[in-house]
């Protein structure tokens, strides 16, 4: 088969879907060339259209083909009105993966349509506008175009199910799960833990991520703990999140070992979760939760709310409290500096689990879901 | 009932004792009245006191204190006079007071607020002969003695006057919305009476009725005084101070003009002195003041620029709401307005209709502008414009209105007055392409630069703009569309084809981004799935377009091709029979500049379900079930509620039909006429 993967988000800074984007398209790509399939990268996809898209994801082959990336927006947006318009796509391809919410019309290929999460709706305050009048026409598109779907997890499946109730059962829609996984090597073994190595946030600073609970959590957590462990936050500056980037400085203005990174690269990503003491994950809201399987594979303990796709991903190796209690969080976070047995109980737990992820046994199951339609 | 005297009061009751006392014994023999006191929260055995009264005298108790201004307005909903008289209760009322007051309105039946002469009850000194604007555009009380002021004439032509006393009308009263509630005491009766003005009425002070003023009670009115005064000036000062600035002018045009007159010129005459400069100052002096008179009354022409306006429903209602103000502001002031409507060929037949004869229609080819006018049976051709040239000029433009914010026509030295839609390209710019964001904020900051003035659809509206723009609020001015009198209200029973007959859910709105249609379908679908075959239909009316086909593929995919109708932009009739038969109005939209649907839903008794946005509370009050219209989920709850509900229908119905008494065509477009007038005659509104 010929199948197109659509890695535009790739070609910017990159988020949770777009990692997601990259990763599963080198794993779909590895997986399926000795498979006999050939593979085409678009690194503009229907409306989204990158401004410079040479940052995007590369595979070195000669069966990956790459027709967009020397393409300028204009021509871009030219190519996409006339596949609109009923032109096939250039190579012909059998299948197209979407993975940037965008559905366009493909009336010559099948469109698989990967659905991350529905916060637009089910939590419209924690979206922008922006997003939400995209993602809504994008998903409806979807139901009309797409041949088969993704979810990237049981829960955000469920949540599918409750926005349009009984749609993929009456329709009988293929579709299939194609979880995430750790971007970087899984640790072998749980290692020692320095007294002053930090608690650790992973993920873009805006509202759904609920950042302001933990906190709250690390406030009261400061006030009890004797070893003080430092607050370390790397991820975007996302929207609306001035007032919590004032805290956060008035925080540190007033001595509290809080910092924020900002963006945080690939490499150092890696080097900051091999040093954190735990991963925080207070997020009201999650499709599948990166931060969470990545943190696994490092050994790290997790504590995470116990909403969404949270408690999914993370299973028995993870504590989960209330998005709104940020105090049980804090109690949480006291009880496993305070019990060294019980981190490292979850730590080898939290290793164990992560070998359930693997782009390698996604890519898999999504390459014989592509091969059934 | 001819009056309905009203009196917020709170603790001394002394003084209203007094106030009542004088109030009995000054009332005209024969006179239909009610007395509405309103108890703020007193605490004094004021309550007591109140309790011992009957009719005329109404009593409305408020145990937490409202404020005066929240009080009268109160009071006003429930008054039932044809006039309201508003009282002070540190006033004592002299013989005769009412009378010149009444005579007012039966005089000048476009009489605003009209107050009267206030002397201190102990010095009998004037305290208050009406409101003139000093220092900067402040509301100051003039203070000319009583005989100054009778000897000037019975009613006196003011800014504005004080509410000590005065009589206004009910019914302008309560539609305007009474007291801006923002303010606590002193200055809403300025505001009032400028409010007033912009409804093309005039404030008259009535020299023959004079009343005393005791002092008022301590803490009654200072400690607010700051804050009311900085709400009045952040609302109005450039406009108060053009209003200052304009009574000096007129006052030195005047002084000049008499000393012209009476003293130089015959003197010059008698003794042969005098220089040919100076008898060419006075011819001027004389001559100024009679065109500042002609300028007073002079018919005026008013181009307007629809060239971007397309045929069909394309523009949303921005169209019905032009024509409906176009034709209004022409039966209302007749020959005094003239109008030169700029518009594409396809417009003229839509036109015909609006315009009135003598009416001109102004048609661009490519190089040149062809002129007609319209006779009683058609448009006579009138020669052609050269477009290139200065067309304002050439038309004899008197102001230019530019509905579709600005214009190719402009002039340096032709006033223009604006319309603002909506602030969507700054409050939703992702539903906008971004090339029609940058055009928009262009427009709008070429608007704010250099229009007189600039219409907005709602109070919220003028917020927005100032937010965004910068522009001040007294350079702008709201009119509501009173669009629940443009459906002819007998419709033909059925609608037409293929809609269905009994209840749905009606949405009529083109299928712009904002309009919200995707979380609509979604909430419609959970909706549906979960009521059965007992759901309601859903209609989706709209001028049909690329992302109606999209609309309707989507709705396809979600498996509803059978239940939800599409049924395309409709003509008057059609749309009006769809009404009749709707179960319920479904307002999806994220954004709206007014939201004409509400009232149109309001007028057919169409219960109303609609996202809980600041502008639909200012247009559609109490009478809306207010839901996250970008949650489908509540969404569908409300459908759910609203569609098995039926008494839930009929409460939302009644109000919507009390609400729709707070808009009225009349009162709009003549908001409107006022300020084209007043740009156009170079007069502060």
């Amino acid at each position: 088969m010929k199948i197109g993967l659509d890695v535009a988000q790739t070609c910017v800074e990159r988020a949770g879907c777009a990692w997601h984007a990259d990763a599963l398209s080198r794993a779909l790509i590895a997986e399926g060339l000795p498979r006999g399939h050939t593979f085409e990268l678009y690194h503009h996809f229907g409306d989204w259209i990158n401004h410079d898209p040479r940052g995007g994801t590369v595979v070195e082959d000669s069966r990956v083909t790459r027709p967009l990336q020397g393409m300028a927006p204009p021509a871009a947006r030219a190519f996409w009105a006339g596949i609109e318009s009923g032109e096939p796509l250039p190579g012909k391809p059998d299948a197209v993966i979407s993975f940037s919410y965008h559905a366009p019309r493909l009336p010559h290929t099948k469109l698989v349509y990967t659905v991350h999460d529905l916060a637009f709706w089910s939590h419209p305050d924690f979206s922008d506008d922006a997003t939400r009048l995209l993602c809504q026409r994008e998903l409806l598109q979807a139901t009309a175009r797409a041949t088969g779907f993704l979810f990237v997890s049981e829960a955000t499946r469920r949540e599918f199910g409750q926005l349009l109730p009984n749609w993929l059962e009456s329709t009988q829609r293929p579709h299939a799960l194609s979880p995430g996984a750790s971007r970087f090597p899984r640790a072998t073994a749980p290692r020692a833990w320095s007294d002053s190595a930090p608690w650790l946030i992973v993920g873009s600073v805006e509202p759904r991520k609920n950042h302001a609970a933990a906190l709250d959590a690390y406030e009261a957590y400061l006030a009890q703990s004797a070893l003080r462990r430092p607050l370390v936050i790397a991820g975007g500056h996302g929207w609306k999140s001035d007032a919590l980037h004032g805290r956060i400085a008035a925080l540190a203005g007033r001595g509290v070992p809080v910092r924020y990174l900002g963006y945080v690269p690939e490499r150092e990503l890696a080097a900051l979760y091999a040093g954190a003491f735990a991963l925080l994950a207070p997020s009201w809201h999650e499709g599948f939760g990166l931060p969470v399987v990545e943190a696994m594979g490092f050994g790290l303990p997790v504590l995470a709310a116990d909403r969404t796709s949270l408690p999914e991903v993370g299973g028995s190796a993870g504590r989960y409290f209330p998005p709104d209690q940020p105090e049980l969080l804090a109690r949480l976070m006291l009880t496993l500096e305070a019990e060294p047995a019980s981190h490292a109980r979850l730590a080898a737990e939290s290793l164990a689990r992560s070998a359930d992820f693997s782009w390698a046994a996604t890519a898999k199951s999504v390459l014989e879901f592509v091969e059934r339609l | 009932m001819q009056v309905s005297i009203i009196i917020s009061l709170c603790n001394g009751l002394a003084c209203l004792q007094t106030c009542l006392k004088s109030l009995a014994s000054t009332l005209p023999s024969g006179l239909a009245h009610e007395i509405i006191l309103v108890d703020d929260g007193s605490t004094d055995g004021t309550r007591e006191f109140l309790q011992g009264l009957a009719l005329p005298y109404v009593v409305l108790r408020q145990d937490r204190p409202l404020g005066y201004t929240a009080s009268v307005n109160r009071a006003a909903r429930i008054a039932r006079g044809q006039y309201l008289a508003l009282l002070d209760d540190s006033v004592v009322l002299q013989p005769g007071w009412l009378e010149p007051l009444l005579a007012a309105f039966a005089r000048e039946p476009r009489a605003g607020v009209v107050g009267n002469i206030q002397v201190h009850a102990d010095t009998l000194q004037v305290e208050h002969a009406g409101i003139e604007f000093q220092q900067g555009g402040y509301p100051v009380p003039r203070r000319e003695s009583i005989q100054t002021m009778q000897a000037s004439g019975a009613w006196l032509t003011v800014p504005a006057v004080a509410t000590t006393c005065c009589l206004v009308s009910r019914d302008w009263f309560v539609r305007s919305g009474g007291f801006d509630e923002g303010y606590r005491h002193g200055f809403a009766a300025f505001d009032l009476c400028l409010r007033a003005r912009e409804d093309g009425l005039v404030n008259l002070l009535a020299t023959a009725s004079v009343v005393r003023h005791g002092s008022a009670l301590p803490g009654h009115r200072e400690s607010h005084e700051y804050r009311d005064a900085r709400r009045f000036l952040d609302r109005w000062q450039p406009r108060t101070l053009a209003l200052e600035q304009e009574r000096t002018f007129a006052e030195a045009r005047a002084q000049a003009a008499t000393l012209a007159r009476r003293y130089l010129a015959p003197l010059h005459r008698r003794l042969g002195l005098g220089s040919r400069a100076l008898r060419r100052q006075h011819r001027a002096a004389l001559a100024a003041v009679q065109r500042a008179r002609f300028n007073q009354t002079r018919p005026i022409r008013i181009g307007v620029d629809l060239l971007r306006m397309a045929p069909g429903g394309a523009n949303g209602g921005i169209k019905p709401l032009l024509f409906a103000f176009l034709a209004e502001m022409g039966r209302q002031r007749g020959a005094a307005f003239n109008f030169a409507v700029f518009a594409p060929e396809s417009l003229r037949s839509e036109l015909a209709p609006v315009l009135r004869p003598g009416d001109y229609l102004l048609v661009p080819s490519d190089t040149a502008l062809g002129v007609s006018r319209r006779t009683t049976a058609a448009w006579r051709p009138d020669g052609t414009m050269n477009s290139d040239a200065n067309v304002a000029a050439q038309a004899g433009l008197d102001v230019l209105y530019t509905p579709f914010t600005v214009s190719r026509f402009h002039q340096p030295g032709l006033p223009w007055v604006s319309l603002a839609v909506d602030l969507l390209h700054r409050d939703l710019p992702s539903a906008l392409p971004v090339e029609e964001v940058n055009f928009r904020h262009d427009c709008f900051s070429r608007m704010a630069a250099g229009a007189s003035y600039i219409q907005c659809l709602t109070r919220h509206g003028i917020e927005r703009l100032s937010h965004h723009y910068g522009v001040h609020p007294a350079r702008c001015f709201h009119t509501y569309i009173p669009a629940q009198s443009r459906l002819p209200s007998a419709a033909p029973s059925v609608p037409p084809a293929p809609i269905p007959a009994g209840p749905f859910f009606f949405y009529p709105a083109n299928f712009w981004p904002h309009k919200n249609h995707e979380a609509l379908l979604a909430a419609y679908r959970i909706y549906a799935t979960a009521a059965g075959s007992r759901a309601w239909p859903l209609v989706c009316t709209g001028a049909p377009d690329r992302r109606m086909e999209l609309i309707r593929e989507m709705t396809l995919g979600l498996g509803l091709g059978d239940r939800v109708i599409f049924p395309g932009h409709l003509d008057d009739a059609a749309f009006a029979a769809l009404w009749s038969q709707a179960g319920a109005l479904v307002f999806a939209s994220l954004h709206e500049g007014f939201g004409i649907p509400l009232l149109e839903a309001m007028s057919f008794g169409v219960p109303i379900i609609a996202g809980d946005l600041p502008v639909i509370r200012e247009v559609a009050g109490e009478a809306f079930l207010p839901v996250d219209t970008r949650n489908p989920q509540a969404l569908a709850e409300a459908m759910r509620r609203l569609a098995i509900r039926e008494n839930l229908r009929a409460d939302l119905a009644a109000r919507g039909r009390a609400r729709l008494a707070a808009f009225s065509l009349s009162l709009e477009a003549g908001r409107l006429a006022h300020f084209l007038e007043a740009a156009a005659r170079r007069q502060s509104p």
